[in-house]
């Protein structure tokens, strides 16, 4: 495979040419199983932010958030951007006693109506909570503005 | 023959220019591309081994890369076309020097690369 000429302007076309082994008819391979499938990047800042390229028939690109909120418990948000958007809260407390507790709740969303309705609603219930206004309620199957409740 | 590249997906990039091979659909392949990561379908192409030599196809157009009407003339365009299995869609990799680079003699043209070389 021989640039024509040696051209190296954009949109030249390769021909087939006897090996004279010039610049023009050496190439490199950039692999894509170091550069870009599973390509992992650490985006800098005040959040660890991680982009992932995950190799498959479709191309996929992963970004995670990860968040740590301070405060007198430890949260984490992580917020996955994938093919769905996934939020992940988690929330360590040390309850005080004479034993080491650790209460940790998960909490997995994808974007739909009902799930945003449940993060806005959880949300103020972190929110509150870490204020020290009230404990944070388990999660529940029962959804606000369903069954004539709101 | 390169020992270190067996099957796998990579960007042929163009030594002197710095710039990939791309493909437009049938026919054409050009080189002047930016290698983008985010436009990539076009750019990567997919080697396949085929006992000493290799199928390169484009990942996104499925098509092969192809001494066009299977001459061995000089100055043959290379193309992208659908695979045959002929001669012309068959290349050897040779390594040349130690910075990572390669020629890509067709199949084809394999004698006179021998005759040449």
């Amino acid at each position: 495979m021989d640039l024509a000429g040696g051209n190296l302007e954009n949109g030249t076309e390769i021909f087939g040419y006897e090996t004279h082994r010039d610049l023009n008819q050496q190439w490199e391979f950039i692999g894509v199983t170091e550069h870009m499938l599973g390509r992992q990047i650490e985006i800098p800042g005040p959040e660890r932010v991680i982009e992932k390229i995950i190799p498959g028939p479709e191309r996929v690109v992963e970004k995670v958030v990860e968040k740590v909120i301070p405060g007198p418990e430890r949260v984490i948000e992580k917020i996955v951007l994938g093919p769905e958007r996934v939020v992940e809260r988690v929330v360590e407390r040390m309850v005080p006693g004479p034993e080491r507790v650790v209460e940790k709740i998960v909490v997995n969303f994808h974007d739909s109506p009902e799930t945003l309705r449940e993060m806005r609603e959880l949300r103020a219930q972190i929110l509150r909570a870490l204020e020290g206004q009230e404990i944070i309620p388990k999660v529940s199957g029962e959804r606000l503005g369903e069954g004539g409740h709101v | 023959m390169s020992a270190n590249l067996s099957f796998g997906i990579y960007f042929i990039r163009s030594a002197p220019s710095g710039t990939v091979i791309n493909v437009r659909g049938a026919g054409r392949i050009l080189v002047g591309s930016a290698l983008d990561y985010d436009q990539a379908g076009t750019q990567l192409f997919e080697f396949k081994r085929f006992q000493d030599r290799f199928i390169i196809t484009n990942i996104e157009t499925k098509l092969v890369v192809d001494m066009s009407g299977g001459s061995a003339s000089p100055r043959t365009p290379v193309i992208s076309c659908e695979y045959h299995g002929g001669h012309n869609q068959q290349w050897h990799i040779q390594p040349h020097g130690g910075d990572n680079r390669f020629l890509l003699p067709s199949r084809r043209f394999w004698w006179n690369a021998n005759s040449y070389g």
